[in-house]
């Protein structure tokens, strides 16, 4: 089986990847978009059986799936996934669409009315770009007296597409989130992210470390409703452990790993490639 | 074994792994300063400051 990972900037994971595809017995390359020009009008590729998207540039990924996908190759995920959960505003209508229950979420397109839906929220808000990773200009506001210059910062971040105001109430949980990885029906990974000291957010990339996090029948019928909404594939779940129960925050669609490997007994990688052999 | 490249900016010694791809991003240990791969060859790597971190890089 040949196998392209479509990258454009290797990290970590990717080479596990290629490893785990070695191992495996598949021809597996590493395909770098920044060493390729494309012809739209003669596309020509390689007679790849499968190319998994593993691009660090959300769009990047998202171009090349298109291209990819267009002139019949397989890409895990599809396009049509990957441009949903890369859009906060699209996954969250998604999610809520599919009974999953997500932080309330409030869309303004205006700055008086952002404020309005701060107000709703009692002045304890998150406000996320549409578009973005890593935690980054994710900011909490505690406090009617942090709105306004939060929203003065926001505002000079918000280019399009991502000039809309992306509110979610500030949910109370411990500091700490769960991540599942999911491969199809399968959970290939389930570990909490513990924030680092002084950090409000979650994310690996930004000093969270990572401790394994027992699977129960309430995370299992999550994942499994996630993976039907998706028709399967490969995705990182988050989820927030609120007062009234588990809350989905964000499903990624070429989730990083290994923050994840680091308390998980079995390869991740060789999981990931099991599940796109075998499907 | 793993192979060594200078900091361009601390001269600061940066160690290259032995499975290290051209594209991947490797970081000064000294000083934090971002480098990308663009050659691997036998005696080592050749490397160039990186690129900005993109609003929409990461998972």
């Amino acid at each position: 089986m040949k196998i392209a990972i479509l990258i454009d900037r290797p990290r970590w994971e990717e080479k596990r990847l290629l490893d785990a595809a070695l191992k495996k017995g598949l021809k597996p390359i590493l395909l770098n978009l920044n060493e390729i020009i494309l012809d739209l009008s003669r596309i020509q590729f390689d007679d790849y059986d499968l190319v998994l998207q593993r691009c660090i540039s959300h769009y990047h990924g998202l171009y090349a799936s298109k291209i990819l996908e267009d002139v019949g190759l397989k890409v895990m995920n599809k396009f049509s996934v990957s441009a949903i959960l890369g859009n906060k505003l699209f996954l969250t209508l998604l999610l809520n669409k599919a009974g999953i229950k997500t932080p309330r979420t409030y869309i303004a397109f205006d700055r008086e009315k952002a404020e309005e839906a701060i107000e709703k929220l009692d002045f304890r808000a998150v406000v996320k770009p549409l578009v973005g990773s890593w935690g980054r200009y994710v900011t909490p506001i505690f406090s009617k007296q942090e709105m306004k210059p939060i929203l003065d910062l926001f505002d000079n971040i918000m280019h399009p597409p991502n000039n809309v105001y992306y509110v979610q109430e500030l949910v109370e949980r411990p500091p700490r989130d769960i991540r599942m990885i999911i491969a199809g029906k399968d959970i290939i990974a389930c570990v909490y992210r513990n924030s680092k000291e002084g950090v409000w957010a979650t994310n690996v990339a930004q000093g969270a470390i990572t401790t394994p996090c027992e699977l129960n029948e309430e995370l299992k019928s999550l994942a499994e409703k996630i993976s039907k909404t998706l028709n399967g594939g490969i995705f990182g779940i988050d989820v927030m452990e609120s007062k009234e129960g588990y809350l989905v925050n964000d499903v990624n669609p070429t989730p990083e790993f290994k923050g994840a490997q680091a308390c998980t007994a079995h390869d991740i990688a060789e999981k990931i490639i099991e599940y796109v052999v075998n499907g | 074994m793993s192979k060594l490249v200078k900091c361009e900016l601390c001269d600061a010694d940066i160690e290259i792994q032995d499975d290290v791809v051209v594209g991947e991003l490797i970081t000064c240990p000294e000083c934090g300063s971002e480098y990308e791969v663009v050659k691997v060859t036998e005696k080592g790597v050749i490397i160039k400051e990186a690129e900005k971190i993109e609003e929409d890089w990461g998972e």
